[in-house]
């Protein structure tokens, strides 16, 4: 029984951390000119392919995961599914430059921020076995073929710089911007081989595993944690087209970090078969039963590699493409493709409508597919406060706040810029 | 600036970062997720022989593969201490001067050699002893006006080569309390030689007393008539390692007396026949002495059923004679002697005696030593470590029959370890036994708290078949049988709470009534099962 739980608890942390993080945001702020100005954020993404926000709800806020919630979720999984998130707070300052390089529109940005990743991909047998146990499969292999999991947490400290571009009195921008990253924790699972049979009557479990596990150094945890270093860059550049619209290109966290040598990593390629602790005197079963079923006699029996040792990771770069046309006083439109690399991310297309209400807010409706869920649909709100601040607060999925059991992803942010 | 206008800006800083505070600081630990499974998954497996189900018990092969059971103990020892005792003895020596003198400072007085009995029971004569531990306490009364110093000797005790000697000052004595002296010498390790100053005496030791005035003495002192020293000898807590002498012509009677023995703890109920059963009653002498055993009764007793069977055989009432043991010069020191009785189911009832799962062993008996007289010349000897010693060998073949033959052990069990909280909702356990053996075997599982309060018994429905046998009473493949014990949200809760499984396994031999052999090839696997439904809950 404790050997059941302990190989889903090893299990379970594929999708334990998926608490949250964020996707792209489609900057509110009107276009201006370079002004000294801090701004700070935060926003959180969740989704996946096959879950529904009902049952993320429960895994990523707490509560009773019941049979109603299993049964909706199985309807929707497929043999491969997704799942992420993303959770970043910010802050920047921006400091206008008179003159570098004698050009005399450039700003320099320093900020910090804290980024918390998981993205996850697993298969129908895999959902199944984490939360429905074993039973069901009994005398059947489950499949968890090609499940990984990557998840880190890390903070980074920016330095960029902001060209201002004008072209017909249109500003557009073009920046970059240089990151080093204190690498907080960070732990992989790669399954590239596995199956688990249960017997007809659970006489035995075969396990047929090939994968990774890689941990950053496991004595160290929490915010004061530095378990590794790593550098990442971000490059974006906005054209003016002739009909008047504007081109966004960017590419953000295209780096790695490098996790020092007191990670671990646990690996194994080979097949095991359970048949229940030997106890060799039935009358001092206890002892045997505790030894053989802890989860350290686990992993070491499900290990052929455990040991320390340094290992890079490259960062889910994103690139974004999208293009925004003023149609008139009132409205904007915006139409983009976002996409995560190295993340189990589906490109994310969307098309979002800006309205003003007037010039101090600004409504946006959006509507997107991809990404770590399915279809979103999202409403957010801009408002400047007398020139002094400027307010946005938004979700891209208030689907997921009026049919949470048909909707796959959830995501909010809010943000608050003051000129100075 | 204006003074407003740095007002506002230092504002909006203020308001800024009490909005960046809170933007920070709202993101909270949310509670953890929980989920029910259904599990099912071995739990044990275990291949269990006779040895497993008999722990504490020595198996041995015959030669045809069937296994006898073998169980030692020592039934009773008779110790150096029961044939004799040095009793703590005083022995008071009275010095009196005999006629007034002038004694100058450092000029011996008097001297004095004393030979003195040591009070030894039963009538034994020592002519040595080796002490292993034990104190001689001196003490010294002097009526002598000056201070004195006394070399006090026993030429009996050496260590070492070294006699034992002591050399004292005793102060004057005034008009009113006499001079006084006290010391304890340790005597262990020390040699005695009892035989007296002619070396034919026995339980004697001498005494030497020297005096001597102090020569720091202010001049001359005199000792008048009828002045008097006084010495006590105290033997304390004398033990001796080893003795020689003649031990005496004794009759000793030991009990009826019980040894406990564990060899049957095991088994709480049910009828055991057995085919075969040899005892071997095995006397083992280590003193150096002859000796005439006799063997009043002996009997097997379980308490738990008040029954009690006394031994019927021959050797009952019969004087058997032991021979003395003989010294090695070496390491052991002796050479025992030993006289078996061999009992079985043709010459005695000693099988009854087994059947009834005894746990006491008692006994009565009479020693005669130096039956024939002091043959020795005075050479009997005794060490400490060797004595007469009773061994009770027990061999029974296992071929039997038994109906219910319950054993019975209690099982620490802790299933909340690690801190769990009760994550088992409810469930079966599977018990898949492959049988070897030619016995049914049912199973009771009780459940107890760490006090021993009962919580409840598990329901076992069914139990382990036992194989059948061939024309010649053999196993040729083992039986196969599926036991399910239930476990209701109660009993899981009780689970949790029980920290001692007493499990009782009932064994009752197919093919009665004939006896049937266990052989060493024969063993039962089992594999426990668990079919749980179980909450996961990562709260910490």
């Amino acid at each position: 029984m404790r050997s059941i739980k302990n190989i889903i608890v090893l299990l379970f942390s594929v999708f334990a951390y998926l608490t949250i993080s964020a996707q792209n945001n489609i900057d509110f702020f009107p276009d201006t000119t370079q002004q000294f100005s801090v701004s700070l954020g935060s926003n959180f993404v969740y989704g996946s392919s096959a879950i529904n926000n009902d049952f993320l709800n429960k895994f990523i806020y707490g509560g009773k995961i019941e049979r109603s919630h299993k049964d909706k979720v199985y309807k929707s999984l497929s043999a491969n599914n997704r799942l992420g998130g993303d959770l970043n707070y910010e802050i920047n300052v921006e400091i206008p430059i008179d003159t570098l390089f004698k050009k005399t529109n450039i700003s320099l940005i320093v900020g910090i921020e804290n980024n918390e990743h998981v993205d996850a991909r697993f298969t129908s047998d895999f959902f199944k076995f984490t939360f429905d146990g074993n039973k069901q499969f009994a005398g059947e292999s489950i499949d968890i073929r090609g499940t990984n999991l990557n998840y880190f947490k890390l903070q980074k400290l920016n330095l960029g710089l902001i060209n201002y571009r004008y072209f017909d009195g249109k500003l557009a921008k073009e920046g970059i911007s240089f990151s080093i990253i204190k690498a907080q924790e960070s732990k992989l699972i790669s399954i590239n081989e596995g199956s688990i049979f249960t017997e007809e009557f659970g006489r035995e479990i075969d396990v047929e595993l090939d994968y990774l596990y890689q941990e950053s150094d496991t004595a160290k945890k929490g915010i004061s944690a530095f378990n590794g270093l790593g550098v990442s860059v971000d490059l974006f550049t906005e054209f003016i087209l002739k009909n008047g619209g504007k081109i966004y290109l960017g590419i953000e966290d295209l780096g790695f970090v490098h996790w020092n040598s007191n990670s671990l990593k646990i690996a194994t390629d080979s097949t095991f078969y359970y048949e229940g602790v030997v106890v060799n005197n039935i009358f001092d079963l206890n002892d045997s039963l505790v030894s053989g079923l802890s989860r350290d006699s686990i992993i070491d029996n499900l290990s052929t590699k455990n040991e320390k040792g340094a290992y890079n990771v490259a960062m889910p770069a994103s690139v974004n493409i999208n293009y925004t046309k003023v149609l008139n006083e009132k409205w904007k439109v915006n139409v983009g493709i976002y996409q995560k690399i190295l993340s189990n991310y589906y490109p994310l297309i969307s098309i979002n409508g800006y309205y003003s209400f007037n010039p101090k807010l600004i409504g946006r409706l959006h509507l997107s597919y991809g990404g770590y869920g399915k279809l979103n649909t999202g409403l957010a709100f801009s408002k400047s406060v007398k020139n002094y601040f400027d307010i946005f607060i938004g979700t891209n999925n208030i689907e997921a706040f009026i049919a949470s059991s048909s909707s796959y992803s959830n995501s909010g942010f809010i943000g608050l810029k003051a000129y100075f | 600036m204006t003074i407003f206008t740095r007002m506002l800006t230092i504002n909006k800083i203020l308001f800024f970062c009490f909005v960046a505070l809170a933007f920070f600081s709202c993101r909270k630990d949310f509670e953890k997720p929980e989920w029910d499974i259904d599990v099912l998954a071995p739990l044990i497996k275990s291949t269990l022989t006779i040895e497993d189900l008999l722990p504490d018990s020595i198996v041995e092969t015959n030669s045809d593969t069937s296994l006898k059971l073998v169980y030692q103990t020592n039934l009773f020892d008779i110790d150096m201490d029961s044939i004799f005792k040095i009793p703590d003895t005083t022995i008071t020596e009275v010095y009196s001067f005999p006629f007034s003198s002038n004694s100058s400072p450092g000029s011996s007085f008097y001297s004095s050699d004393e030979e003195r009995a040591l009070s030894i029971s039963n009538g034994v004569e020592l002519n040595y002893a080796l002490i292993e531990s034990g104190f001689i306490e001196i003490e010294i009364f002097s009526e002598i006006k000056e201070n004195m110093i006394i070399t006090y000797t026993i030429p009996s005790a050496t260590k070492n080569g070294d006699t034992l000697e002591l050399q004292e000052l005793v102060p004057a004595a005034t008009i009113s309390q006499d001079g006084y002296f006290i010391t304890t010498i340790d005597l262990s390790g020390y040699d005695l030689d009892l035989s007296g100053s002619t070396g034919s005496e026995v339980n004697t030791f001498i005494t030497r007393a020297v005096g001597t005035v102090d020569t720091n003495a202010a001049g001359p002192v005199t000792i008048f008539a009828g002045t008097k020293i006084t010495y006590n000898n105290k033997l304390i807590n004398l033990v001796p390692s080893f003795v020689r002498g003649y031990f005496g012509t004794q009759q000793i009677h030991f009990g009826p007396d019980i040894t406990n023995t564990t060899a049957f703890d095991m088994i709480k109920s049910g009828t055991l026949d057995l085919d075969q059963v040899d005892v071997n009653l095995e006397f083992k002498n280590g003193f150096g002495v002859d000796a005439q055993l006799i063997l009043n009764q002996f009997a097997t007793t379980n308490t738990t059923t008040s029954v009690t069977n006394s031994l019927t055989h021959t050797s009952i009432g019969t004087p058997l004679n032991l021979n003395r043991a003989q010294l090695t010069g070496g390491i052991p020191e002796v050479t025992y002697t030993t006289y078996q009785l061999d009992m079985n189911t043709s010459n005695s009832n000693i099988d009854q005696l087994i059947e009834i799962f005894p746990n006491e062993l008692l006994y009565d008996l009479n020693l005669n030593v130096n039956p024939l007289g002091n043959i020795s010349g005075g050479n009997d000897f005794a060490y400490k470590n060797h004595s007469l010693e009773t061994d009770l060998n027990i061999e029974f073949p296992l071929s039997m029959i038994s109906s219910g033959l319950t054993l019975q052990d209690t099982v620490d069990f802790n299933l909340s370890q690690d801190g769990d909280s009760q994550n088992i909702i409810d469930g079966v356990l599977f018990l898949y036994a492959d049988n070897g053996y030619p016995f049914d075997a049912n199973i009771q599982l009780d459940l107890y708290d760490e006090n021993m309060n009962f919580l409840q018994n598990l329901t076992v429905n069914n139990y382990i078949k036992g194989a059948s046998v061939n024309a010649a009473l053999r196993v040729v493949n083992k039986k196969e049988s599926v036991i399910s014990i239930p476990l209701t949200e109660n009993a899981i809760s009780n689970l949790y709470a029980t920290k001692k499984i007493v499990l009782s396994i009932g064994f009752t031999t197919t093919a009665q009534p004939q006896f049937v052999k266990i052989y060493q090839d024969y063993s039962i696997d089992i594999k426990i099962v668990g079919d749980f439904s179980y909450n996961l809950n990562f709260e910490e």
